[in-house]
């Protein structure tokens, strides 16, 4: 069995694996709205620009991106980044570029009858996101921006390869000492499965009373 | 003239939707377009309002060159208002505030005066108690009652309605076509496409009948059922006769 100590030790990682996570769901959002309004804009090079942006961090491995962000950003620009910096920086840039796409399934998916009704009433191009578009499309897409945050939350293990001590990480330090493998990992995996039961539930009771409160779907 | 089309072309890709479409609306005439199916009367309409962009000719709208590369389109879907087929309400609004957002946004009004004008065409249209409700809520008769509230807000001097009671049950279609009936005491200009007979026979003062692309009969709705001239539109008459 393992001690309290231990027990400890390892579970004090975890709030690594929480900050990464909460920060990049929070910076993510905000920047891939951002650049799903450039991907969406009528100025070709913007958009091309976003598209270029999604594709890259859609298409590298998040480790990669990791381990090539915090050993490649000394030497190409001479930034000495700690590892809980280099991992901000690139779950939340990674974060920005699905969270784009999430947001541009959500407005390309509402009925064209919105983007028309609101035309015909004389609204700007701005006042229609404002009030009709975007309104919907976060209503829509919110399931599957809880599910991102899941996401995220899991490959926060990621973080350890650079040497942030996260959960992951502590377990390796502990499991080195003691060699207790099976309860050591056993432990991270349980506590991996219980956050991520526990967010599903409370994302599943989020859309219920979102719902409840009105349904988009219809009309 | 308030309205005029000058040989309006519109091409959907290969497809040829409108083929030369002239027309001239007096102020206040209430006019119902019959066709069959795919004869471009919604292509006509939404012209009017440019959600389509014809790609030949000219329209004039109260003296305004609409087509014009330098028009604001914005200035003219402030008095061109359009009931659609499907409602398309705003489902995440309720009911008061599709109808306030446009007065508020578009027009400046206060939310006062835009909420009272609001409960005012509520009730002109029957719902005076709905306001609060999310479409979702309504029946489709009270939803496009509401949509035609919606669009009364902006005092529109034009309406065009694509079809304003096909998709509702019969008992639903009187409800709103007696709204619609109210509307030509405001002196609107009104533009149709409606298979409902009652409204080309007792509110429409001409009729239109267009088939592939162009308007073949402009005529009286009297006058079109009675005698129709084409022999296109004696077999549209025969078909919906039976
Ligand atoms: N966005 C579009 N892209 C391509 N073709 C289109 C488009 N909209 C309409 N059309 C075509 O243009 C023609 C005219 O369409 P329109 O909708 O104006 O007909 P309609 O007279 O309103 O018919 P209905 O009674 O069925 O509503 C049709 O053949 C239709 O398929
Ligand atoms: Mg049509």
């Amino acid at each position: 069995m393992l001690t309290k100590n231990e027990i400890f030790h390892i579970l004090s990682g975890l709030s690594n694996n929480v900050l990464v996570t909460v920060v990049a769901v929070c910076l993510g959002t905000l920047l891939g709205a951002t650049i799903c309004m450039l991907r969406l804009s009528r100025i070709a090079p913007l958009a091309a620009l976003a598209r270029v942006y999604v594709s890259i961090f859609r298409g590298i491995p998040l480790l990669i991106q990791l381990v090539f962000v915090y050993n490649g950003a000394k030497p190409a620009l001479g930034l000495d980044l700690s590892p809980l910096e280099a991992s901000l920086l690139v779950f939340s840039m990674n974060s920005a570029a699905y969270v784009s796409e999430i947001f541009r399934a959500g407005i390309t998916s509402i009925d064209k009858g919105q983007w028309e009704a609101a035309d015909s009433l004389a609204l700007t191009r701005f006042q229609k996101m404002r009030y009709i578009i975007v309104p919907q499309a976060i209503q829509k897409v919110s399931p599957a921006l809880v599910n991102e945050l899941i996401n995220l939350f899991k490959e926060s293990a990621l973080v350890s390869v650079i040497t942030l001590n996260d959960i992951m990480r502590q377990a390796q330090n502990t499991v080195s000492q003691n060699y207790k493998y099976f309860e050591v990992y056993g432990l991270v995996a349980l506590t991996f499965y219980i956050c991520v039961l526990t967010l599903t539930q409370i994302a599943r009771l989020l859309e219920q009373a979102l719902n409840k409160s009105h349904g988009v779907n219809d009309d | 003239m308030m309205i005029k089309l000058q040989d309006v072309h519109l091409h959907f890709g290969a497809h040829h939707a409108l083929r030369g479409i002239n027309l001239d609306v007096k102020q206040g005439e209430v006019i119902s377009i019959l066709g069959p199916s795919g004869s471009g009367k919604s292509t006509l309409l939404r012209c009017l309002n440019l959600l389509e962009r014809p790609t030949k000719g000219k329209i004039y709208i109260d003296g305004d060159n609409i087509l014009g590369s330098h028009f604001d389109v914005t200035r003219l879907r402030r008095h061109v208002g359009m009931i659609f087929q499907g409602f398309n309400l705003f489902p995440h609004l309720t009911v008061l505030n599709n109808i306030t957002l446009a007065p508020q946004n578009v027009r400046g009004l206060q939310v006062e005066d835009a909420e009272e004008r609001a409960h005012a065409l509520l009730k002109k249209v029957g719902l005076y108690n709905q306001a609060h409700k999310h479409p979702n809520q309504l029946s489709g008769g009270q939803k496009q009652r509401v949509a035609i509230a919606r669009a009364l807000a902006m005092e529109p001097n034009i309406l065009l309605l694509d079809e304003p009671t096909s998709a509702l049950d019969p008992e639903m279609v009187k409800e709103v076509m007696c709204v619609i009936q109210t509307l030509q005491e405001d002196n609107i200009t009104m533009l149709a496409v409606s298979h409902e007979m009652s409204f080309a026979k007792n509110i429409a003062q001409r009729l239109l009948f267009m088939d592939e692309g162009q308007i073949i009969e402009d005529t009286t709705p009297n006058a079109f059922f009675n005698n129709p001239q084409t022999t296109r539109a004696k077999a549209f008459l025969d078909q919906i006769n039976y």
